[in-house]
């Protein structure tokens, strides 16, 4: 059967579509700030959030922002502070998440762990219609705002004491991005999961990285193969029967060791080029 | 016009003073050397003056305005000490020098003209247009110097702060740093530095710093204080004194 004509297939397919764009729009900032890792807290603390959001009977979508959005800032304020180093804030967010998700599903009478699972690494069939439309909503937020201020987090990012004294807001433009960072994840957890979301942020810009040596040129890159593992790996997934966030990231990963070789034997063979020239 | 002032500037971390008592004026047009033994407090007292440290006691004038008013952050020209220009993603020199336009551009809109000539003009006097398009990872620690010195240039500063430009950079490179901020006409130039090196020529004033305190401030002494240095005669110790950190030995480049 052709999977396009599959209603939730068309969803889970706009959604890979939309999340393959803004999960490395955002994640590149992640990684020029070496903060790669923050995606995976952020997706931990949002975990609690879906349990919280089964324990009150409200959409788990909902409070997963609200609680990732909290969790980010405070991580940001706690880095700001220069008390707690960010590997230490980042574990405190790992630790809490998961055990905050797991105590609060447990009390909730709805959830099992079984729905747990869908969260932590994607469902194609649960992608409903309000979904999709809050994941349009807000990924598009993302890709607007990565083009409005773009280049200010591309300084803040690259030097933030140089940012800091080219009067840059450089504390809004941080908490900017762990906001992003935590919409992010929400937006892209329905179908890679809070599990993976973070490797979706990560592994298409690594794979960029290897093969071009501007930053926007990484960005474009990135999203062109963020775009091709989401939607590839969604209906992988379907024709193998498998949670889609592990295909996607599969797909992800396949490609950047394709990149890493590539880009390996195309410098060796430029070289010899050049030694053949001289 | 005086374009740095710090009056009684005092800076304590967690109770350990760092600056005690420190006076300091720049004039329009001077080159300040700033000297000092690590842990004399010379990067802390250009920090101060740009606002990233906060005074205990005292006060800071930035062109005649007390800091905590200034606005005209474009005005000011900052290369951080860092050990290179490269961060998690790839960018080209270009990228990197652009972004230090952004103080000078209005938000939400494109680079002029005028924004492109700037970043090409700094380029120029660091000598790296050739090189604008490769990735600044590929440089060597010179050139990435040379490279955050561009950034400073681009938004047009009439005050450029160097914290340790030449720290981890070999003699040549330091001679090409030292040729490019001397085309640096009527610009006030302040700079952090173990020894005034290749740059003994530019300085036309230094202030040395030990414990917090200021020690000297004059003409540049003729040789260094703190030890000779002589780039032609390098011994194996002569910049590593006081556990300065890892050095880089970068290739020498020629100024094209």
């Amino acid at each position: 059967m052709n999977p396009l004509t599959l209603d939730f297939m068309q969803r889970a397919l706009l959604a890979a579509l939309l999340v393959g764009l803004a999960a490395p729009a955002v994640g590149v900032f992640l990684v020029q700030r070496r903060l790669a890792l923050m995606g995976d807290g952020i997706g931990h603390i949002a975990l609690t959030g879906v349990a919280l959001g089964f324990l009150l009977g409200t959409a788990p979508v909902l409070t997963a922002v609200v609680v990732a959005v909290i969790g980010a800032v405070a991580v940001e304020l706690v880095r700001q502070q220069g008390r707690t180093s960010g590997d230490v804030a980042l574990a405190l967010m790992f630790y809490g998440g998961i055990a905050g998700g797991v105590l609060l599903i447990g009390l909730s009478d709805e959830g099992s762990g079984a729905t747990l699972l869908s969260y932590l690494f994607g469902s194609l069939t649960s992608v409903s219609p309000t979904d999709v439309a809050l994941i349009s909503a807000l990924s598009g937020a993302l890709l607007l705002t990565v083009l409005v201020v773009g280049r200010e987090l591309f300084a803040v990012c690259h030097d933030e004491e140089y940012a800091t004294v080219a009067g840059l807001p450089v504390r809004f433009l941080n908490l900017l991005l762990a906001v992003m960072a935590a919409v992010t994840v929400t937006v892209a957890m329905r179908v890679v999961g809070l599990l993976l979301v973070s490797a979706l942020m990560v592994v298409p810009v690594a794979t960029a990285q290897q093969l071009v040596r501007g930053f926007r040129m990484t960005v474009l890159l990135s999203l062109a193969l963020g775009v091709v593992a989401s939607v590839s790996g969604v209906l992988g997934s379907y024709y193998a029967d498998t949670a889609p966030g592990a295909m996607i990231v599969m797909v992800a990963l396949l490609f950047f060791v394709i990149a890493t070789v590539g880009g390996l034997v195309v410098r060796r063979l430029r070289l010899r080029l050049v030694g053949a020239v001289r | 016009m005086t374009v740095v002032e710090v009056r009684d500037g005092a800076v304590a971390y967690d109770g350990r003073v760092a600056l005690s008592g420190v006076q300091l004026v720049v004039g329009a047009g001077e080159v300040v050397a700033v000297l000092g033994a690590n842990g004399s407090g010379k990067s802390t007292l250009v920090r101060t003056v740009l606002g990233l440290v906060p005074l205990t006691e005292g006060s800071v004038q930035l062109f005649g305005t007390p800091l905590a008013r200034f606005s005209d952050w474009p005005r000011i020209g900052y290369v951080p000490q860092r050990v290179g220009a490269a961060t998690g993603v790839p960018a080209t020199v270009r990228e990197v020098v652009a972004s230090g336009r952004l103080p000078r551009m209005r938000r939400l809109h494109r680079a002029t003209a005028a924004d492109r000539t700037a970043v090409d003009r700094a380029l120029d006097v660091v000598d790296l247009a050739d090189r604008a398009r490769d990735s600044v990872a590929t440089l060597s620690g010179g050139q990435q110097q040379r490279v955050l010195i561009a950034r400073a240039l681009t938004c047009e500063p009439d005050l450029l702060v160097l914290d340790e430009p030449t720290s981890g950079v070999d003699a040549a490179s330091q001679a090409a740093l030292a040729v490019a901020l001397g085309r640096l006409a009527g610009v006030t130039i302040v700079l952090v530095a173990h020894e005034l090196g290749a740059m003994r020529s530019l300085v036309t004033r230094a202030v040395t710093l030990a414990d917090g305190r200021v020690l000297h401030d004059g003409p540049p002494p003729e040789l260094d204080h703190l030890h000779l240095h002589d780039p032609e005669h390098s011994h194996p110790h002569h910049d590593d004194h006081e556990g300065a950190g890892p050095r880089q030995r970068v290739s020498p480049w020629g100024l094209s």
